[in-house]
């Protein structure tokens, strides 16, 4: 097996993160065709070009049936988050096409499989948190995903466990209140995180904003949703959690203190100290 | 969200990223520059990129009240300086301590001290950013799904650290 590999790439607005346990063959190649992808997405999708395919189609230079295939795929993929969620991930909120909610996870999947592709058969996209687990680290474990606690920087409040898994999050605690209630215009603020697990990354980033949009209507969604695949923890701005009963199956939902926190590196701290540090 | 959540996102990295970095090689280093790597740790690492010596950074041996878990770990402890990063609130550097592959220790070796606002958000978010590091890498976990925060210089300066140390 080749050596571990992580490579952390600029992109789309963002960082996002490739860790490969175990690469294909020649070393790298599946990294660097990763790589050659999100930029061409980021070329694709960035509302910032004036003349990338998404902001041609918004300012009606292009029709949707004339964009590269992505341009299809992403369309009909926030669609498909729309018709999920009832309209509370809604790419026409404010005029034209605006898929932009889902691009990055969808990104980072599609990338994720064209490194399978190319012989990779364990890895990790994460962008900027929004992540998609392919394959096992180690024959003998899952992925393990920890969950930010959105009131508590550095701290956890969940850890999932998988393979093969999509785990998004949306929330309003880096950056404020940006995801705006489509039913009332307004900026949501009911709730400070919302994670959506399951088999593909650019639905569960897409159902993770429907959440937040939701605000404390978010439970009556996201465990219907439950049934179909997608498990889901929502962190209310008060600090109360709520998560779906396949998300209780697949992770450790924290009472604070979790598992995780007693397992603090001050410890190995100590270490150092013994060693004359 | 508190205010101190609020301030320390003001400066720099992103949680995920540096749990992921964490003990492996890096393909791909931002800009690493003036970086000095100390291959065996005397006790104080002198930086010699004209950096100002640590001014308020963290202390270097947090004692923990139950410290059950001593390092797995047989090789020796490495001190690695990695690259000044600007950003608009001053210049972030740090000292990480390796053992093995493990971050044992982050330090920092210059924090944005010129202008009393970056002052006042540097003293409370480098500690917070330390405790990141090392709890990001605790406990077996494999990334961190929901915190991008802002903090880049500090990730970034982590990462040209651990690059470099695996020269």
């Amino acid at each position: 097996m080749s050596e571990p590999l992580v490579h952390v790439e600029e992109v789309m607005g963002t960082r996002v993160t490739i860790d490969v346990r175990k690469d294909g063959d020649p070393p790298g190649a599946a990294t660097a065709a990763a790589v050659r992808w999100l930029h061409r997405v980021d070329d694709t999708f960035s509302l910032y070009q004036p003349d990338s395919v998404l902001s041609r189609l918004r300012g009606g230079d292009l029709a949707a049936n004339d964009g590269p295939p992505e341009l299809a795929e992403v369309l009909a993929l926030a669609d498909h988050c729309a018709a999920l969620t009832d309209g509370a991930f809604d790419p026409f909120w404010q005029g034209p096409a605006d898929p932009t909610g889902v691009v990055k996870g969808w990104a980072a999947q599609r990338a994720s499989e064209i490194m399978a592709g190319r012989g990779s058969s364990a890895h990790m996209v994460n962008a900027a948190g929004d992540l998609w687990a392919h394959g096992q680290p180690a024959p003998d474990r899952m992925w393990a995903v920890g969950i930010s606690d959105p009131h508590c920087r550095g701290e956890l409040v969940a850890v999932v466990h998988g393979a093969d898994l999509a785990v998004a999050t949306s929330g309003t605690a880096e950056h404020g209140p940006h995801i705006v209630d489509p039913r009332t215009g307004r900026p949501a603020t009911a709730v400070a995180s919302v994670t959506v697990v399951g088999a593909d990354l650019g639905v569960a980033d897409g159902l993770a904003t429907a959440g937040v949009a939701l605000g404390a209507d978010a439970p009556d969604l996201l465990g219907r949703l439950d049934d179909e695949g997608w498990s889901s923890l929502v962190v209310f701005a008060d600090g109360t959690r709520w998560s779906s009963p396949g998300f209780t199956r697949r992770g450790r939902v924290g009472p604070s203190p979790l598992p995780v926190r007693a397992a603090g590196t001050e410890l190995v701290d100590e270490g150092l100290v013994d060693q004359g540090l | 969200m508190s205010t101190r959540t609020r301030r320390a996102a003001g400066l720099g990295g992103i949680l995920g990223t540096i749990a992921v970095i964490v003990g492996l090689k890096a393909a791909s280093a931002p800009s690493p520059v003036h970086l000095v790597v100390t291959p065996h740790p005397s006790a104080a690492a002198p930086p010699t990129t004209g950096a100002p010596s640590t001014p308020g950074g963290p202390s270097s041996t947090t004692a923990s009240p139950s410290a059950p878990a001593p390092p797995t770990t047989t090789a020796r402890p490495q001190q690695v300086i990695g690259s000044a990063e600007s950003n608009p609130y001053g210049t972030v550097q740090v000292r990480l301590t390796l053992l093995g592959r493990r971050i044992v220790d982050v330090t920092t070796v210059q924090v944005p001290n010129d202008r009393g606002r970056s002052v006042e958000i540097a003293r409370e978010a480098i500690p917070l950013l330390r405790q990141e590091v090392l709890k990001a890498q605790s406990a077996q976990i494999d990334a961190v799904s929901g915190a991008s925060y802002d903090s880049q210089g500090y990730a970034q300066s982590v990462q040209a650290a651990l690059d470099r140390a695996r020269q």
